[in-house]
């Protein structure tokens, strides 16, 4: 382990993340329903939209828990400040490594959805944040990582984006957990 | 009233696909391979408890103490942990498709049963001692 978790994390840290992040999306979802299927025809007015901010700010934040480090997204700060205090000590920690690169996976789909938009495809944002919400709903309600089933795909043919290097080691089963 | 449909249809979906993969977690299935597994993985006289795990997988953290304390109260059952990304040849081989999966190996090599997920004691002791009351399925 590194510094960015010399003991791992609480698994719960990103399921918590996980729900605020469906809430937010399905949000995204419903606003941008009505103009979906006739995108504004200038770049200006599509780029103002509330949906389309909404959606580039969440693909923002998980460009900062796959570069920063899931132990330092916004949303772990917040669950280790608020949430966690007031549960018990978790069963077991688990390597940051899988919801980090998760992190990526939903940063690549939301940025499609944001490209989609801004070049006018019709669907293209409520279809990628749909998509994005259906994996956080599955992170958050079933603790289903499907960003970490893909992270063994890749692993399985050597790319591990430099994950290992960052987050290598198996998480010890103590009670320090970084979020 | 449009945008409440569609948003209920896409919440029910994702319902949805989250209980069909929840069913197929916890339960023994049969094995449909036919590989031995090499002798360096098993210990002689034992049942082996297989448990192919990464280093990204939460479950397999949360599993591993559990199967530990049954082959530490079951002189007859050996735990052992294989990294699925180092032995990629031997998960490949074995379908291993995502972690943790458990295998009930005989001393002898034999996949008697694999479970996918994390599952209650009981259903690892069931499953190694051939009781019927394991949910036994056929896969893949």
């Amino acid at each position: 382990m590194n510094a960015h978790s010399p003991s791992g994390i609480d698994p719960r840290g990103p399921r918590f993340g996980a729900a605020i992040t469906a809430t937010l999306l399905l949000i995204t979802v419903g606003a941008g329903l009505e103009t979906a299927g006739t995108p504004a025809a200038d770049l200006a007015t599509r780029v103002s939209e509330f949906p389309f901010v909404l959606l580039t700010v969440l693909s923002a934040l998980f460009l900062w828990g796959f570069i920063g480090g899931i132990t330092r997204h916004p949303y772990g700060a917040i669950f280790k400040k608020i949430v966690r205090p007031r549960l018990s000590a978790p069963e077991f920690l688990e390597s940051a490594a899988g919801p980090t690169f998760a992190q990526g996976v939903g940063f690549v789909v939301t940025a499609v959805g944001v490209v989609l938009h801004i070049s006018g495809v019709p669907f293209g944002l409520v279809g990628a944040a749909g998509a994005a919400f259906i994996a956080a709903f599955l992170n958050s309600v079933f603790a289903y990582c499907l960003g970490c089933e893909i992270y063994l795909v890749f692993a399985k043919r050597g790319i591990t984006f430099g994950l290992d290097r960052r987050f290598g080691g198996t998480p010890a089963e103590v009670s320090d957990p970084q979020i | 009233m449009t945008t409440f449909l569609v948003l209920g249809a896409l919440v029910a979906v994702a319902t949805a696909l989250g209980l069909i993969w929840k069913s197929g977690q916890g339960k023994l299935r049969a094995s449909a391979t036919h590989s031995v597994i090499p002798a360096e993985f098993l210990t002689p006289g034992t049942t082996t408890l297989l448990q192919f795990t990464t280093e990204m997988c939460g479950p397999c953290a949360a599993l591993k103490p559990q199967l530990q304390k049954i082959a530490l109260y079951r002189s007859d059952i050996t735990h052992r942990e294989v990294d699925a990304v180092d032995h990629i040849d031997l998960a490949s081989k074995l379908n291993i498709r995502s972690t943790p999966t458990t295998l009930i190996v005989s001393d002898t090599g034999e996949i008697r049963g694999r479970i996918n997920g994390v599952a209650p004691a009981r259903v690892f002791l069931d499953a190694v001692d051939g009781t019927p009351t394991a949910t036994q399925e056929n896969t893949q």
